[in-house]
């Protein structure tokens, strides 16, 4: 933290009550400019554009908003009848349209399926239409590739985990029109399944294996009968294989692997859905709640994630994406032992910040909300 | 409790009427308490200017201490009373949420929280287990003997009231004290008596320094006109919290309870004590607001977390409901609760 920084905080906190000058002005501030705060930045949606069951989202970042790598996602915060809601999304836009060098021109295209179930992606439309402003991380995340891959390359996409792949390939894509060092590439394999007919941007991804000639693409249809384990045959273990799709699909693609004796380390994934719960923890816990002063002692069965739970017996905490990432459910737990979903790993005893949508109970637990 | 009341189809309505209501709040809810925020900022911070222009003429002086006054009083009654209650928390904002909102008065939010959310509003008027009736200072009820010092209790309200800030500040510190070691049950103190101390005495010197070195400080020449401002805009806050508090809950006709009234209470007996252990104060909107909508008692101790925003809406139904039960529905406007206010302190001076 700068002298800035902290100077802001503690006057701040001594003379205005908030954790700092802009979150006390947020408010006012927000006349001027819609959507400012102090913890986001700010992105105008260019466009929207609603195709079958999937919504592309085309954003203008502000122009402090840092230089993306490719196959980085971003928190995507929109205010939602009243309420903030943040899930995470990949960036799916090539070079030219991330480019630092004109920070103006920029442009995040988001690419986003609507479940209908769900609780954010069908109010997507209807809340960009009012606000035409919305709040966006800066780029996180390290599932990004090399530039130049000594190895094989094997990108493994299922439904709108094709997204940072998109991003990653006009990336390549670009490298290698502007570089004489394509002659000396690896393959490039793109496999990507999706249901008949619903394969996403395939015009771009033909264009792209124009200029990255090394590009082999696989677009796959599970129900006609293609399978991973011919998909996936020719990865040697020397092969650097990234995965986007749903949790299952990744817990497929590993099992696939695994098989093929593929290293682990050779390995990364982005995965969405809150990850099946772990087999070994089941019975019931109590958990002592402390919200406002209040506490209330709860039994929780240990077979759902703490936050899912709480709001099971009707207790209210604050939770944003509900899958890990945004930080926003995170409390402290006083006491006790959780499993940690996303990594099976387990806690210590004593206290520390947990985030409450990928903790499960694994002992009595204490809470602090 | 009273047997001819149908409690369960009361609880079944009013429980009806909180759920229908929450599932109404949004956006219209978020623009309303951000519009209330920025309204406080503005009178905060005209009036901190007013203040330095008192040697043009007094008159901008004046204006400006009530101006700090007002922003003063929508800070602790309608944003931070009602923030820290949770009422705003669905937003998801980072900012306006029960666990990061801190107010400006001598009391530090979280110790505030603590004893009134739960002692307060679940004990609401139960003797023994409400110390906001009569905040352990004044005799209000026969449910407490008459001591010699219930004589001067008019003076003690007094001083109380404008020594308001520092009267909750210390009250809520004491709760925990008075409890520790001594388990209620269900409650569990959770704090040490030093992490108490230690909040009261940081955020009470902070209101210090604030207001009565460092603005007036930065007035140069004009010190002592910012310190005189500054002063009696924290007096004026005190004066107008302290009687709206006391119009709540002290009026002639609100009702006290004994612990063993309230054994094993049903959800609906729990909305009868909450009624009649409240009153309502009419008036127009500007005023409701004034009093961070604790004009609405009644339905604030029914629906403690109900955004503040909606209290008006639901006061006729509630009304309706309770009249319905045959229960009573305190309210009146402001003078004749106040006088009922006065007559009880009095009333109760004597044995």
């Amino acid at each position: 933290m700068n002298v800035l920084t902290r100077l802001n905080h503690a006057t701040a906190k001594t003379f205005l009550h908030t954790d700092s000058i802009g979150s006390y002005l947020e408010p006012i501030i927000q006349r001027f400019k819609p959507a400012w705060r102090t913890h986001w930045f700010r992105a105008r949606v260019l466009s929207i554009k609603n195709l079958d069951g999937v919504v592309e989202l085309l954003l203008s970042p502000e122009k402090h908003w840092p230089q993306a790598k490719a196959g980085q996602h971003v928190l995507l915060t929109l205010e939602v009848n009243g309420r903030l809601m943040t899930r995470p999304f990949s960036i799916s836009s090539g070079p030219q349209q991330l480019s630092n060098d004109h920070p103006r021109q920029r442009s995040i295209r988001l690419t986003i399926k609507v479940n209908t179930e769900g609780g954010f992606t069908p109010k997507i439309v209807e809340s960009v239409l009012t606000q035409r402003v919305v709040n966006i991380s800066a780029p996180q995340g390290d599932f990004v590739t090399v530039d130049f891959p000594n190895n094989p390359v094997w990108f493994v996409a299922a439904g709108s985990g094709i997204t940072p792949f998109l991003a990653m390939l006009h990336h390549l894509a670009h490298l290698a029109s502007g570089s004489a060092r394509s002659g000396a590439n690896h393959p490039i394999h793109l496999v990507y399944f999706a249901k008949a007919l619903e394969h996403l941007y395939v015009d771009e991804l033909l264009a792209i294996s124009k200029v990255l000639p090394q590009l082999r693409l696989q677009l796959l249809v599970r129900q006609q009968g293609h399978h991973l384990s011919d998909a996936l045959l020719h990865c040697d273990p020397s092969s650097q294989v990234f995965v986007c799709g749903p949790a299952q699909f990744k817990h497929a693609v590993d099992q696939q692997l695994d098989m093929l004796l593929h290293p682990q380390q050779q390995r990364r994934a982005e995965y969405y859905q809150a990850p099946v719960v772990a087999q070994q923890s089941t019975g019931e816990h109590d958990v002592l709640v402390i919200q406002r002063g209040t506490s209330t002692l709860l039994t929780l069965t240990a077979d759902d994630n703490l936050l899912t739970g709480l709001e099971q017996q009707g207790i209210r905490a604050n939770f944003g994406c509900r899958i890990g990432v945004c930080h926003q459910c995170r409390c402290v737990k006083k006491s006790g032992v959780v499993r940690n979903l996303r990594t099976g790993e387990l806690s210590q005893q004593g206290e520390q910040l947990i985030q409450l949508c990928i903790s499960q109970a694994v002992t009595s637990l204490e809470l602090e909300l | 409790m009273n047997n001819t009341i149908n409690f369960n189809l009361l609880a079944e309505e009013l429980d009806t009427l909180k759920r229908d209501t929450m599932a109404e709040v949004g956006r219209q809810d978020a623009a309303y308490i951000r519009n209330v925020i920025v309204w406080q900022r503005v009178l905060e911070w005209g009036g901190r200017a007013l203040l330095m222009l008192g040697f043009i003429h007094p008159l901008w002086w004046g204006i400006g201490v009530l101006s700090l006054a007002c922003a003063k009083i929508l800070d602790n009654m309608e944003i931070g009373h009602n923030v820290l209650h949770g009422q705003y928390d669905w937003m998801n904002d980072p900012h306006i949420n029960s666990r990061q909102f801190d107010w400006d008065i001598a009391c530090d939010g979280k110790s505030w929280q603590r004893i009134h959310n739960y002692e307060h509003h679940t004990y609401t008027n139960v003797i023994g287990k409400d110390r906001d009736f009569g905040y352990g200072l004044l005799r209000l009820s026969n449910d407490f003997g008459w001591r010699i010092k219930n004589l001067w209790q008019f003076i003690t309200y007094l001083n109380l009231s404008v020594l308001f800030q520092w009267g909750v500040s210390y009250h809520e510190l004491a709760a925990e004290r008075v409890f520790m070691g001594k388990k209620k049950q269900g409650r569990i103190s959770r704090v040490d008596a030093n992490e108490l101390k230690r909040r009261f005495f940081t955020k009470g010197a902070k209101q210090l320094i604030k207001d009565y070195l460092v603005f007036p400080l930065l007035a140069g020449p004009l010190f002592l006109w910012v310190l005189l401002g500054n002063l009696i805009a924290n007096l004026l806050r005190n004066l107008w919290t302290s009687t709206i508090i006391f119009c709540g809950h002290f009026t002639s006709d609100v009702h006290t309870f004994t612990q063993e009234q309230c054994e094993n209470e049903t959800q609906g007996q729990w909305y009868y004590r909450q009624a009649l252990g409240s009153s309502n104060i009419s008036g127009g909107k500007l005023f409701h607001i004034l009093t961070g909508h604790l004009s609405f008692q009644i339905e604030h101790h029914l629906f403690p977390d109900l955004p503040s925003s909606r209290y008006q809406q639901v006061a006729p139904q509630v009304q309706e409901i309770l009249c319905r039960h045959g229960i009573a529905y305190h309210t009146g406007p402001f003078l004749r609760q106040y006088i009922q206010v006065i007559k009880r302190i009095l009333l109760y001076s004597l044995p």
